[in-house]
């Protein structure tokens, strides 16, 4: 209870509440622009929380995140330009609401069935976080070495429909980890004598390479153009979105769960959740036939699996040190920066600091409710900045950003040259996030594998001798080897439907 | 832009033959059962094997353009492309000039040149780029206490 008091007061300080709205604000301002990603938000939020108190940086990266996935949204309602990706999966029919005039009804309902999917995942992660930390305490370098890997895995088959491609961009971001000194014998690797490269690549200016500097050129690169819509008036807003949350309650409580279980998953996030969500919505309609042209219930479990899909990625984040989605791989590095090491011991250690997050949590998707009732009037205004004038201040923000984490013009480097890599990456089909991941665990995998070798002797057999590693490291080669596995399995199929054919002849 | 599976593949093939070639120089120390070279020789092993996967798609969907390459799409349209150069150089500069001029003038310049290249009116780049610039510099200088390189021109504040 002391923990819990100490963690209230750590929340009510001016400093973090302050921190709480203009980070709000800020992720309204990007996911509400058709495009920007809640990950960029995030992305060009972490220079600023450097100066920030673990809490307050915490609670920024958590506000900015639930907001702009809301706000992404506004612009697929209106103009059917989905701010985000994961708003991407109802786009149409709330784009076909608004059509019929009922755009209250719509953000209404992505309001409230956001805050209500955010407060479930939270609610999941407050009860299951710290028991899920207790028995990860008995985890050592070998389990930790498999949980890596099998991380990793869910990332390469979830972030993409085309898991080869998903495999050499992981791959990639592994190989950028191997940079700098070797972490048993302090061996210089792929340094090129510069000694920038010695403590290996800094991954903020990475992933704000990544996130911000590739959108940036794709998007001075286009031809988006941006225009305004009227919204319409509707009277007794409030009512009508009750009237339908109730309704479809159903859907709530599914999309809710589902996206706390798809965010849980390392690498699976928002977007998954809200694409399988709305799927599944979709197979247990009562008007199937509605879909496309105004159905809300694919925008109800949509949009409460989305930012449910943000709390649960916090789970293997805070437990594991897995990062969820790219949103908590981002906030992985912010709380390794604060001193808030995560991993089982964090609910030891900074126990009061865990508990003032999940109050941070609560928060700001209640803040959603009232920030989406302005956000409903003031949309208009900030859709109608065309996105390529927003592109120079963000440029300058992701310089300054990429210097301010080591003070070194290095970090611009880095910026740039991984910028470029994901913006031609992504042209080319690879999905980011696999490449992301394979970035910021890199250095752990190779450190828990490197571990677990020298105890076991170098036997790779070792790595399997404990239970909990046994079995994670079974379902690990199960999820590599599953492709051929089924493969071989429909050549058999195939040969013994073929063989019969001939017997019957 | 579209480039097919094939030449991708044959490029991460290579790519990873000539790392690996590289790893293989990494010494190996007395009492380690692996080396430096060990962590990346899996995962370069691995990335060719993806290459070769890679071709056998490219082979397997030649006659849909397995080996072609198709043209970028901002082709068509050089504005955006100059933009994206102006963008370039603009980090570049902040890169290689950021400690000698200061980032203040680069952040200013940038601003100034990318917005009259978006169509913006002289005075209104002008105005907004100065007013940005000013901004910028006193949230990270003033209130975030980033020490941003101030070069040959004083600190603003």
């Amino acid at each position: 209870m002391d923990t819990f008091l100490s963690a209230i007061a750590l929340v009510s300080d001016p400093g973090t509440l302050i921190a709480i709205v203009v980070s709000c604000l800020f992720g309204f301002t990007i996911g509400a622009l058709p495009g920007l990603t809640a990950t960029m938000a995030v992305a060009l939020l972490v220079p600023i929380t450097f100066f920030l108190s673990p809490v307050a940086a915490i609670a920024s990266i958590v506000a900015a995140a639930a907001t702009a996935i809301f706000a992404g949204d506004i612009p697929g309602a209106l103009l059917r330009m989905p701010g985000t990706p994961a708003s991407a999966a109802y786009t149409d029919d709330a784009y076909e609401l608004t059509r019929q005039g009922k755009a209250g009804l719509v953000l209404g309902l992505n309001a409230a069935c956001s805050a209500f999917g955010g407060v479930v995942g939270t609610v999941v992660l407050l009860l299951f976080a710290p028991l899920l930390a207790n028995v990860a305490l008995q985890f050592s370098t070998f389990e930790f070495f498999w949980l890596a890997c099998l991380g990793l895995t869910c990332s390469v088959f979830v972030s993409s429909d085309d898991p080869l491609k998903g495999t050499i961009s992981l791959l990639v971001g592994l190989l950028i980890a191997t940079v700098g000194m070797d972490y048993t014998t302090g061996y210089p690797r792929f340094t090129f004598e510069n000694a920038n490269l010695y403590e290996g690549i800094s991954f903020i200016p990475a992933l704000i390479g990544m996130f911000a500097l590739a959108e940036i050129i794709r998007t001075l690169l286009g031809t988006n153009e941006g225009t305004t819509t009227a919204l319409p008036e509707q009277r007794n807003v409030v009512g009508a979105v009750l009237r339908a949350c109730w309704t479809n309650w159903r859907h709530m409580v599914r999309g809710s769960s589902l996206g706390t279980a798809i965010g849980a998953l390392p690498g699976a996030g928002a977007d998954i959740a809200s694409w399988i969500s709305t799927a599944l919505a979709r197979r247990f309609s009562r008007l199937p036939v509605s879909w496309g042209k105004g159905n809300v219930e694919g925008i109800i479990a949509g949009s409460s699996a989305n930012n449910a899909a943000l709390s649960g990625a916090w789970i293997p984040a805070l437990v594991f040190a897995i990062p969820g989605d790219t949103i908590t791989a981002i906030a992985i590095g912010v709380l390794y920066l604060k001193g808030m090491n995560p991993g089982p011991t964090v609910f030891i250690n900074n126990a009061d600091l865990v508990y003032a997050v999940f109050i941070c949590f609560f928060l700001a998707n209640l803040f959603l409710i009232p920030i989406g009732l302005v956000a409903m009037r003031f949309s208009r205004m900030v859709l109608a900045i065309h996105r390529q004038y927003l592109m120079p201040p963000l440029l300058v923000l992701a310089v300054i950003g990429s210097f301010a984490i080591d003070n070194a013009v290095f970090g611009i480097a880095v910026m740039l040259v991984l910028g470029i890599l994901a913006y031609i990456m992504e042209e080319c089909r690879f999905p980011i996030a696999p490449m992301v991941l394979g970035i910021v665990l890199g250095r752990l995998l190779e450190q828990h594998m490197m571990q677990s070798l020298i105890s076991t002797q170098g036997s790779f057999v070792g790595l399997f001798e404990r239970p909990i590693a046994g079995i994670l490291g079974a379902i690990t080669l199960l999820v590599w080897f599953s492709p051929m596995l089924r493969w071989l399995w429909w050549k058999w199929r195939a040969r013994d439907h073929f063989d019969s054919q001939l017997g019957g002849r | 832009m579209r480039i097919g599976d094939g030449i991708l593949g044959l490029f991460f093939v290579l790519f990873a033959a000539g790392v690996l070639w590289h790893v293989r120089g990494f010494p190996s120390l007395p009492g380690q059962f692996y080396g430096p070279g060990f962590f990346p020789g899996i995962i370069l092993v691995c990335l060719l094997a993806c290459g070769v996967m890679l071709i056998a798609r490219g082979v397997r969907e030649s006659s849909h353009g397995g080996f072609t390459i198709i043209a970028p799409a901002w082709r068509a349209a050089p504005r955006g492309a100059i933009s994206a150069l102006f963008l370039f150089f603009s980090v570049l500069a902040f890169y290689f000039l950021g400690e000698d001029l200061g980032f203040l003038p680069l952040m200013f310049g940038a601003l100034l040149v990318l917005y009259l290249w978006l169509g913006r009116g002289l005075a209104w780049s002008f105005g907004l780029a100065g007013g940005l610039t000013i901004a910028i510099d006193i949230l990270f200088r003033e209130v975030l206490r980033v020490p941003i390189p101030t070069g040959i021109f004083p600190p603003l504040w």
